[in-house]
């Protein structure tokens, strides 16, 4: 049966990983291939990486960065920041990237979406919906490292996201975000609620227990994390066996890829 | 060994695992080269329509039906490339594939509890002895990501499948024509295991 996939996070600026605290303040962390590595050699699932210092309507993406990451993984990886076009999309592609990430660019020029599912495949396109309560208690959308209000909300874009195209959608607390208080698992629950494609629930995790309610309570495909795995001791095998141990199937005993 | 380069989906990464077990690999879509290649992988990633419309306009069907059914060269088709070796799909409507083995593609149905594409790793049963197999465990784990699957109308050809809304055929064998879901080149060690046995299977035929 499908297992429920662990998946690290590699926020980058400026060629270093970053760890981010509720979209504000960065801390500088390590290189992102050093990294990369080590979560290949532990037999991660998958690896996103997001560059958080690139956005839209800048310059072209760094294709050997993206080389270099792609040539120490075995498993699937998947690339976002800044991608706005279809070239980009191919870029990020043939340099080795399974899937790209889609956030602002979505928003602005949804059908993106749709014609990078058509050209590529919905399996590459994966939307990133950055949601936070606004003073109407509404989840609303924000773009442009969640500095910009859409007015949108999150489970009504995630909606429009499925019918676009998309493959999956990884659902982000701007609010939880690097703060390892936990998921928020009611906007997690708003989007799995309203789609039938599936959800990678991101943003909050601080400990072991965070993670299983992402996927009993909020119904959550897979679940993204950051700051566990870099400023803890905390390693995805670990979070596998608490998945295991609560009845969710894991991905478990792989022996690593020796060349 | 060739890897046929239709424009369609990563190369890049099946590439890196086939030349990781010391094997020469040429990367092409050139009729010359594939008439003189030994042995072949048709990765895919994409939608069905789009990569038989780029065969096409490349003018491999033909090339590439001669070489495995008459030459009988070995072929490993990866994800939507083990699709395209099919005799056609329901994807963006009909669509006729290669032909080179008795299956059709349909859509993978589901039910609320199960979510499409079927992305993530899922274990393979071994169905019957294989040449891909050989060697793994039981139930070894690899990575899917795919809307649409392989009905066999002859289940002799399946080698090993997985459950998901329903059972998916994983692996597909008949003599030198190979089938894989999943994808080998992102599923870690097993993948590895996957791509060994193919390019073993390629050496000793090669000296028959």
């Amino acid at each position: 049966m499908i297992k429920t996939r662990v998946i690290p996070v590699l926020l980058m600026q400026d060629g270093m990983l970053k760890k981010r605290i509720r979209f504000c303040e960065t801390r500088t962390i390590a290189t992102p291939v050093t990294v990369a590595r080590v979560f290949e050699s532990r037999r991660s699932d998958e690896l996103i990486l997001l560059d958080m210092g690139r956005t839209v309507d800048q310059e072209d993406i760094d294709p050997y960065l993206i080389s270099q990451i792609a040539e120490e993984l075995y498993m699937p990886f998947a690339y976002g920041g800044g991608i706005d076009s279809l070239k980009k999309i191919q870029e990020v592609i043939k340099c080795g990237a399974e899937k790209v990430v889609l956030n602002t660019a979505a928003v602005l020029t949804p059908k993106l979406i749709s014609e990078g599912a058509r050209k590529f495949g919905s399996q590459c396109i994966v939307v990133s919906i950055d949601a936070q309560k606004n003073d109407k208690g509404v989840y609303e959308v924000f773009i442009k490292s969640g500095k910009q209000p859409t007015g949108l909300e999150a489970h009504e874009w995630a909606k429009k996201v499925e019918r676009l195209g998309a493959g999956e959608i990884l659902i982000n607390s701007i609010g939880h975000e690097g703060t390892m208080m936990g998921y928020d698992l009611e906007l997690i629950k708003s989007v799995t609620d309203v789609v039938s494609i599936p959800v990678i629930a991101m943003g909050g995790v601080g400990e072991l227990s965070h993670v299983p309610p992402a996927i009993l309570e909020a119904k959550a495909s897979a679940v993204a994390i950051g700051s566990l795995f870099h400023y803890t001791h905390v390693t995805p095998n670990m979070v596998k066996e608490t998945l295991a141990a609560a009845g969710i199937p894991v991905r478990m005993n792989n022996p690593e890829f020796i060349l | 060994m060739l890897i046929i380069d239709y424009d369609v989906g990563n190369i890049k990464n099946v590439q890196k695992l086939v030349e990781s077990f010391g094997e020469d690999v040429l990367i092409s879509a050139q009729t010359e080269e594939i008439n003189l290649a030994s042995s072949y992988i048709l990765p895919g990633v994409g939608a069905f329509p789009d990569a038989m419309a780029r065969l096409r306009e490349l003018r491999l069907v033909d090339v590439i039906r001669h070489n495995v059914l008459v030459r009988k060269k070995p072929i490993l088709g990866i994800c939507l490339g083990m699709q395209l070796l099919g005799n056609d799909s329901e994807e963006g409507g009909y669509t006729e594939g290669l032909g080179l083995l008795e299956m059709s593609i349909r859509k993978i149905s589901v039910t609320d509890e199960f979510r499409l594409p079927h992305i993530g790793w899922n274990d393979v049963k071994c169905e019957k002895e294989s040449v891909l197999l050989n060697g793994l465990p039981n139930n070894p784990d690899f990575y899917f990501v795919h809307s649409f699957h392989a009905q066999c109308i002859n289940r002799s050809i399946i080698t090993g499948t997985c459950k998901y809304s329903h059972e998916i055929v994983a692996t597909v064998e008949k003599n030198n024509i190979f089938g894989a879901q999943f994808h080998p080149e992102k599923s870690q060690s097993y993948g590895g295991q996957i791509i060994k046995n193919f390019i073993n299977y390629c050496k000793i035929s090669e000296n028959d």
